[in-house]
């Protein structure tokens, strides 16, 4: 396997395929730092301009936008404080407050070596355990992701802002939300109130993108120029982590690109939820309360082991680990190539290709976006009357193309006032962000279960994955009702 | 400094207004000239589905012939009802088409919209596909008439998946169910997951398009054991028909084009053509056995009556399982 | 402060009756052996409910204390909403106080934006929103928010629409 991976890397050094890979690396960058733009969108617009390329080239390209469009939504998190895609979501807790300190650049830096790591590591556990992984992950049945899930949501808590009763209430808020529309088993349209445009429901990057992006806007236009972030009166000094840093947050970084690669390899779960846990994690390993550096390092290196993650399923099963993959797969289809488990003995040049064409991938972004960190901190000295306006318009832009349908805007826009109004009253946002990521699926994977077991609750305790899952979620209310009590007895008690 | 920035202004802000209003033809073009600009195309699946595949290509396939491009846009929800909606609602200057399958009749007797294939103008039927209907490889049914006896045998064991409540998919395995006179579970799975759970054993079979698993089927995980054909399609030869394999059930998966209603003549006719042209070629008959898609040109006039032949039928059967709300 | 909070836990309420109100609505059709459409939103209606009088009671409670407190003498403990868990890892608003009137005018404005963009089109829209944001709501002169307009929305449309070709809302024309 060495001797066919070095001769794959002859094939993909070509100068017509270092070409693609880096043009899809610099727009999946390019898209995924832009908020309001996603790296999906990026590879839906590419994918007729692949027809006329070899089928290595057109992935290749393909590629390149997805793993530069996870990279790059960290840029956009940190320095404004908007995720460029969802999957950077959770990137925002720690990278925004971080960049107000003035170690933008710092952060930025951590979270590039963060995204490259995991998404080597995700890359390498695809060319050597993809079949091992993949068949295990067919042992996650309905009954399994929505014990998965449910840990998910017990993380709820650690994006809570200290009020974990608040937490919760945001967090319903979340799932209200996600209520509206078709119901995701029998399709039936639920709280349309009589819109007919509401039977689609509240898309998922709309209303980040509202939450997000729309009371930054607000807040830059209706404040005074002159001090709002001192980002820009700080000189950038060091661009990457210390090597003493990444040695504290190796452990770190590698338990969260493994959380990455298992979600992604899981069909129906991606980067967002990835990001949560990772995000979850590395709370939980940081030294101190508040804000550092591996509070991006987790997310970050969860959400690109998302991307190799995913492909495991997608070459070994011909089943798309998420909704990008998707249309890679759609891509090959189109190619005449069949991923699935013929596609290695009928087609093994054209797979090591591919792993080759990876690994050069992530180099490049290392490259492009490390040198273009230095660039990404200038636009920080935009007036910000500027900068928020255009990203105004970019927001509008990516609201719209998610469906092509001027409603999503208008949940953007809804999204943004509810946002506005709940960190006025001291509500987090966090919580409702990670109900809308995690509700849909739950309820899906609950249904769907009971379906498949005719109504007998024994599925969902049957399986030895769920209750290890299970497990974990009860220790971490414990462990979060312990901690909550402690805090509580010192102060006026209960 | 300052001026230069005023003059770029006002140079940029006029490019944008031209370019935003002349981007229409002059009002009225003649249909001779059609088509002067990009056509959308809506897909109402999601990017990377087989109905996506399709659409793409053609639109590949038919820019050389009309001369401009055709970018897909992919409107999805609402159970496909979020598309039709929108474009049925657009200008009629051709300029708005959308695909078009027997999901377009479903979704009205399944409730999720209040209109069919009368809000559309039809313009040609393209492809046909069918459905196919899978289980495990090692499976103790190795064929299409074991499987259908034991479900007549064992009413409630058997758990099919289908792509969602009211899909085409869903209504095959409801047609099965119904002809067995038996009771299936019917379990709903979004895109590709189906196979996941054949393979984890949550589900014993699933019913889906061919080229959906035809990668499975050939690695020898999964086994297609019939289709819903009226005949054996040439990418897999050896799998029979439902009707070869005692039941007598024949339904097939349309895809077509149309615009909105009230589309002047010329222009149907213009695209007409130029699909008919589209599917003849080498190209996209090789991209259909890949896929296996037939391909399956019907002009607009007699597609229309084919449409509604299947009207009938599908909102006969849908009433008979009890699927449909009207 | 207080009061607000109050208000919000009836806000919370009312919301909570709405949904009821509406799941009525949902048919209930369902596929043997699992809950219909109907069972999630009771349960986060029913939850949401809980919590909110959970909180209302909770600080009532404190409110209580508090007052206790004050009356023996000394001020003790906390406001509620302090750390059990981590830091806050959301945003929160500037130090200075934003101007509410341009706060709410800015509001006002996206909206209406985005209402242009679905009647007169993206570009026309974008246009006319980034103009009158620039100038009417942060008082840039006229100079700077005539080229800063048509920068920024030249640059979108040449990236977005001649570019990528990206399909974007004309409005009625």
């Amino acid at each position: 396997m060495v001797s066919s991976i070095l001769h794959a890397f002859g094939s993909v050094l070509t100068p017509e395929l270092l070409l693609v890979m880096l043009l899809g690396s610099v727009v999946g960058i390019v898209f995924g730092s832009i908020p309001g733009l996603t790296y999906s969108m990026g590879i839906i617009l590419f994918l007729p301009m692949t027809f006329r390329l070899s089928p290595l080239a057109a992935i290749s390209l393909l590629l390149g936008v997805y793993i530069g469009g996870m990279t790059g939504g960290s840029v956009a998190a940190i320095l404004l404080g908007i995720p460029g895609t969802p999957s950077a979501a959770a990137t925002v807790f720690d990278g925004y407050p971080l960049a107000k300190k003035g170690l933008a650049g710092k952060a930025l830096g951590t979270a590039l070596v963060a995204s490259i790591f995991g998404g080597l590591l995700s890359v390498i556990t695809l060319m050597i355990v993809a079949p091992l992984i993949a068949n295990f992950a067919l042992n996650f049945g309905p009954a399994e992701i929505f014990a998965l899930v449910l840990f998910g949501l017990s993380t709820i808590c650690g994006v809570s802002a200290g009020n974990i009763l608040k937490g919760l209430v945001s967090g319903c808020i979340g799932l209200l939300v996600m209520t509206i529309g078709l119901d995701p088993v029998m399709g039936m349209p639920r709280y349309t109130f009589g819109f007919s445009r509401l039977i689609a429901g509240v898309d998922l990057l709309p209303f980040m993108i509202g939450m997000f992006a729309i009371p930054q806007i607000v807040q830059s236009f209706s404040t005074t120029e002159v001090k709002i972030e001192n980002i820009t009166s700080k000189k950038i000094k060091t661009v990457y982590p210390s090597l003493k840093e990444l040695r504290r947050m190796f452990w770190l970084t590698f338990r969260c690109a493994l959380i990455g690669i298992g979600i992604g390899s899981i069909p129906g779960t991606g980067g967002p939820v990835a990001a949560f846990l990772g995000y979850d994690q590395a709370r939980r390993t940081k030294k101190s309360e508040g804000p550092a550096l591996e509070g991006i390092a987790g997310p970050e290196a969860a959400n690109n082991g998302v991307t190799g993650g995913a492909l495991i399923p997608m070459f070994t099963l011909g089943i798309p680990g998420d909704a990008a993959t998707a249309v890679l797969l759609g891509a090959l289809m189109i190619h005449g190539l069949k991923p699935g488990p013929l596609l290695f003995s009928q087609h093994a040049d054209f797979v090591y290709g591919v792993y080759a064409a990876l690994i050069v991938i992530h180099v490049i972004v290392l490259f492009v976006q490390g040198f273009g960190i230095r660039f990404f901190v200038k636009i920080l000295n935009f007036r910000k009357c500027y900068l928020f306006s255009t990203i105004l318009v970019l927001c509008t832009i990516g609201a719209y193309a998610v469906n092509n349908n001027v409603f999503d805007i208008y949940v953007m826009f809804f999204a943004g006032l509810l946002a506005f109004f709940m960190t006025k009253y001291d509500y987090p946002v966090a919580p409702a962000v990670l109900a809308l990521v995690l509700g849909p699926v739950m309820e899906d994977s609950f249904r769907r279960a009971l379906i498949l077991s005719q109504g007998s609750f024994n599925i969902f305790v049957t399986s030895p994955i769920s209750l290890v899952f299970y497990s974990l979620t009860v220790l971490i209310l414990i462990g979060q009702i312990r901690r909550s009590a402690k805090n509580a007895g010192s102060g006026t008690g209960k | 400094m300052k001026r230069i920035g005023l003059l770029l202004g006002f140079v940029l802000v006029s490019v944008c207004l031209f370019a935003g209003g002349g981007a229409e033809p002059s009002s009225g073009g003649s249909a001779s000239a059609y088509p002067e600009k990009p056509i959308e195309v809506t897909c109402v699946f999601g990017a990377g589905s087989a109905a996506d595949l399709i659409t793409r290509k053609f639109s590949d396939l038919l820019q050389p012939i009309l001369g401009q491009s055709l970018p897909v846009v992919n409107r999805t929800g609402g159970g496909q009802s979020i598309g039709y909606s929108h474009v049925k609602d657009q200008k009629p200057d051709g300029y708005s088409m959308i695909w078009t399958s027997n999901g377009l009749l479903t979704a009205y007797y399944q409730g999720n919209m209040d209109f069919k294939q009368e809000a559309f103008r039809s313009i040609a039927r393209i492809s046909y596909e069918p459905v196919s209907i899978a289980v495990k490889y090692d499976a103790p049914w190795a064929t299409m008439e074991e499987f259908f006896q034991y479900i007549k045998n064992n009413p409630g064991k058997i758990r099919i998946g289908n792509s969602g409540v009211g899909s085409y998919t869903h209504l095959v395995a409801a047609a099965i169910e119904n002809k067995a006179e038996s009771k299936v579970v019917h379990v709903p799975f979004g895109q590709g997951l189906a196979f996941a759970s054949i393979m984890g054993g949550q589900i014993e079979a699933s019913v889906q398009l061919p080229s959906e698993v035809l990668a499975q089927h050939e690695a020898k995980q999964l086994r297609i054991l019939a289709l819903s054909s009226g005949e054996r399609i040439a990418a897999l030869p050896e799998v029979p028909t439902f009707k070869e394999s005692k039941i007598d059930l024949e339904m097939i998966l349309w895809r077509g084009i149309a615009v909105p209603a009230g589309t002047p003549n010329e222009i149907v006719k213009k695209l007409e053509s130029a699909a008919k042209k589209a599917v003849e070629s080498e190209d996209f008959k090789q991209f259909c056995a890949g896929m296996s898609i037939i391909p399956a040109f019907q002009p607009g006039a007699e597609f229309e009556k084919f449409i509604a032949e299947d009207d009938r039928l599908i909102g006969q059967l849908m009433k008979t399982i009890g699927t449909s709300k009207r | 402060m207080k009061i607000k909070n109050h208000s919000v836990a009836i806000l919370a309420l009312i919301v909570c009756g709405v949904w009821l109100l509406y799941s009525a609505k949902i048919s209930d059709s369902t596929m043997p052996g699992a809950p219909g459409p109907k069972f999630f939103p009771y349960i986060i209606i029913s939850l949401l409910a809980f919590l909110t009088i959970l909180n209302e009671i909770l600080s009532w409670r404190r409110l209580l204390q508090k007052k206790k407190m004050k009356t023996a003498g000394s001020v003790r403990g906390g406001v509620s909403e302090q750390e059990d868990c981590a830091h806050s890892p959301v945003q929160s608003f500037g130090e200075e106080a934003a101007d509410r009137k341009k706060t709410f005018l800015s509001f006002v404005l996206i909206f209406f934006y985005i209402a242009g963009i679905d009647v007169i089109g993206f570009y026309p829209a974008a246009v006319l929103a980034l103009f009158l944001a620039l100038k009417g709501i942060m008082r840039i002169n006229w100079l700077k928010s005539l080229s800063g307009t048509a920068i920024i929305s030249g640059s979108v449309f040449i990236i977005f629409s001649l570019v990528f070709q990206l399909p974007l809302p004309r409005g009625i024309f």
